[in-house]
């Protein structure tokens, strides 16, 4: 292969989109670019495209409108922007066009996989996932997931970053503006708690947790900051005021929410006025977890998952039990363990005489989450998928190369010396 | 002998290219003596070490464990080449002789020892074999033969028909040339060009080319009799090409270029030479392989 590799990127949101997906697009794309060149580099993020943005920071985008991931224009992008591979970000349960065209040598697919539920069905592994080049994990725990599912194209672990740099700590006390919005005081528990309104976040079990720790040190005085769309789903209002919870709790604008929510750097302030961040879903990463140990904050993550390969301060809660109700299953947080995490975590704010932070947690974070070092690891295997390429010509060569071409130029041209037929005497 | 003869497919029943190639061959080695028994991968066959010498011929299904199983029992086996998978190239009919193909490709590490076991190699052309030289240079120390495909001259011959124009046959295709058919006839604008195939690439053709479907084998002599030119630019490597000694039997004036494997043997170059020389490929052929036992 000559030059450098075209990589067609898929996620559901933009860079300029401030969610999960929309996070790793604004940090992975432009370190990719600045190593493969800005035009080798195209987005397409169809939920994004609504804004009609049609180029970031030099790299394309593609045009397509979908609430998903827009499969049906990504086979016409390809076929006009002919990319190396294609690298396909985030949730591959729903995925159609992409394994057909796959498993019919159309396309070249690399799947930066999450691993968040249990008891995948087979067949959608064998009719979805194995027809990938390769399958990137974003954890350990999601690479021996994938692995027992006997995928056979499954690569190290690939994780989600963060960037260190942006989310660094600083103290909220400084921040009374952003504290007061949050209704944070000073010598309150401030608990921030992140979560879409999905029903597969199970906010339910882990707001009652903080309910029961509420509950059982009436002398404490709680705070809960939820940030999310209050209406999805589930409704969060509802789960709260169940809680006993809906006193200490406030909001963010929903119109903002609606609007596109809050940018980083204002969820970094966010987050360094909290005490906590409860983050106790089944997630395939946990975004929120590496934000909050990035700025040394402590988190409440859950025991089975890929937690406790990044929570370095912080506790883990049990599950309590698997939710079996929908095909795949879910493991979910226990209430009383979130309650008995709060308390843990409580008994450090109040050690260290205001909110509990952790220089090493922040310093681990960035050696292993920061943006640079996940990029590093992509380049690294982008090399080597480039070189299996050539080794195994995954790519048919468009053209003849030039020897043949210089030899094709050679005419030769014969005449029969027979100007009729003759009896051609054979042995 | 009993010989094994190993291809996709049965040369005795299928048609192609490859098989007719085959079928000339293994006719002849009946009548020379020999017990040629074809094996084709995956049908019931002799046990293998049951035949005195297995030919490679058209073969990209075989697996690697029965060249194993060869060595391990003995079996002498011979290559006879008919394009270039999968040994050189896994797109088979297509090598693009690159720079990787020689220093990269994962095919080199697999098939280098299963070709230095065998007793022979045989290629249709000399430039067959120089494209095989390019990714294993070490081939040219070992024993091989070089046999064209054998063309009959009974079925191709000059009826002294009128003749117009140029013909093109199967050059629909970028693999197969067509850029370089097109580039040819826009520089002769004032050459009809007959191009037998289909088009599949949707090509757009400039307007002294016409197409036409496909013919019969049996309706070839009568079309190359029509036209004063056979044209033949292949892009890539052909190992043969036997269009062109069916043309030039046949009275053509052959236009072709360096790509073309048979162009590559000095004797191409009247009627006369490329039918005694196609004629006697099958009895070439087995006096090489009688000779490597």
């Amino acid at each position: 292969m000559k030059g450098a590799p075209k990589i067609l990127i898929n996620a559901k949101d933009g860079p300029t989109v401030p969610s999960g997906y929309g996070m790793i697009l604004k940090h992975l794309a432009p370190r990719l670019a600045a190593r493969y060149g800005p035009e080798n580099i195209l987005l397409y993020a169809p939920v994004y495209t609504r804004d009609e943005v049609r180029e970031y920071e030099g790299m394309r985008v593609l045009p397509g409108l979908s609430w998903d991931f827009g499969e049906e224009f990504l086979h016409e992008h390809w076929k006009r922007e002919k990319p190396t591979f294609l690298l396909q970000i985030g949730d591959w349960f729903p995925l159609q066009t992409i394994p057909t065209l796959a498993a019919n040598n159309q396309i070249l697919w690399v799947q930066w996989a999450p691993a968040d539920w249990l008891r995948v069905p087979q067949e959608i592994i064998d009719n979805i996932l194995r027809f990938a080049w390769r399958v990137v994990p974003w954890t350990a725990y999601g690479q021996a997931q994938l692995q027992g599912y006997k995928l056979r194209n499954v690569t190290a672990p690939i994780p989600l970053g963060v960037d260190t740099s942006l989310w660094r700590p600083c103290d909220g006390r400084e921040l009374p503006q952003v504290m007061k919005s949050l209704g944070f005081q000073e010598d309150s528990f401030n608990v921030l708690y992140l979560g879409a309104a999905q029903r597969r976040k199970y906010a339910q079990e882990q707001i009652e947790g903080l309910g029961l720790f509420r509950k059982t040190h009436p002398d404490i005085p709680v705070r809960l900051y939820v940030h999310t769309l209050v209406a999805g789903e589930v409704d969060m209002q509802q789960i709260v005021q169940f809680a006993g919870l809906a006193d200490v709790t406030v909001y963010p604008d929903q119109f903002v929410m609606h609007s596109g929510g809050l940018t980083e750097e204002q969820l970094v302030k966010v987050f360094n006025c909290a005490d906590v961040v409860l983050s106790a879903a089944f997630e395939g990463m946990g975004l929120a977890l590496l934000q909050a140990q990035s700025i040394g904050c402590p988190v409440i993550g859950l025991a089975e998952g890929p937690a406790d390969e990044i929570v370095q301060f912080g506790a883990l809660c049990p599950v309590g039990f698997y939710d079996y109700t929908q095909p795949m299953t879910k493991p979910v947080a226990s209430p009383v363990g979130i309650a008995s995490c709060l308390e843990q975590i409580y008994n450090l704010k109040r050690e260290a005489g205001g909110p509990p932070r952790s220089i090493v947690a922040r310093e681990k974070t960035k050696a292993k989450y920061d943006w640079d070092v996940v990029a590093s690891q992509w380049f690294d295997l982008v090399d080597e998928l480039v070189e299996e390429i050539d080794r195994y010509s995954l790519i048919p060569p468009e053209r003849p190369a030039g020897p043949l071409v210089r030899r094709a130029q050679q005419t030769i041209e014969v005449t029969p010396r027979l100007k009729r037929r003759q009896e051609i005497v054979l042995p | 002998m009993k010989i094994g003869w190993l291809q996709d497919l049965d040369p005795m029943t299928e048609f192609g290219g490859a098989q007719f190639t085959d079928r000339a061959h293994i006719v002849t080695g009946f009548r020379r003596g020999h017990d040629v028994h074809v094996l084709v991968p995956g049908k019931p066959s002799d046990p293998l070490e049951s035949f005195d010498l297995v030919i490679v011929s058209n073969c990209t299904s075989v697996a690697l464990g029965m060249f194993e199983e060869m060595r391990g029992k003995k079996v002498p086996f011979v290559f006879f080449f008919h394009d270039f998978g999968p040994m050189v190239c896994k797109y088979r009919l297509l090598f693009p002789m690159e720079e990787r193909c020689r220093s990269l490709c994962y095919l080199r590490e697999r098939w280098a020892p299963i070709l230095r076991g065998a007793r022979l190699n045989i290629w249709l052309s000399p430039l067959h074999r120089t494209s095989f030289l390019w990714a294993y240079p070490w081939l040219r120390h070992l024993p091989y033969r070089l046999v064209p495909s054998p063309v009959d001259g009974a079925l191709f011959y000059d009826m002294g028909l009128a003749r117009r124009g140029v013909l093109a046959v199967n050059s629909d295709v970028s693999f197969k040339g067509v850029d370089n058919l097109i580039r040819w006839a826009e520089e002769n604008s004032g050459a009809n060009i007959t191009l037998v195939g289909g088009n599949p690439e949707g090509r757009t053709f400039p307007p002294n080319v016409t197409l036409v479907s496909p013919r019969s084998y049996s309706e070839m002599n009568q079309l190359y009799n029509e036209h004063e030119v056979f044209l033949h630019l292949a892009s890539n490597i052909e190992p043969f090409g036997r269009t062109c000694a069916e043309a030039l039997l046949a009275g053509c004036r052959v236009v072709g270029n360096r790509n073309v494997g048979a162009l590559s043997y000095p004797w191409f170059r009247s009627a006369e030479d490329v039918a005694r020389n196609c004629a006697l490929a099958p009895q070439r052929f087995w006096e090489a392989v009688e000779a490597s036992v």
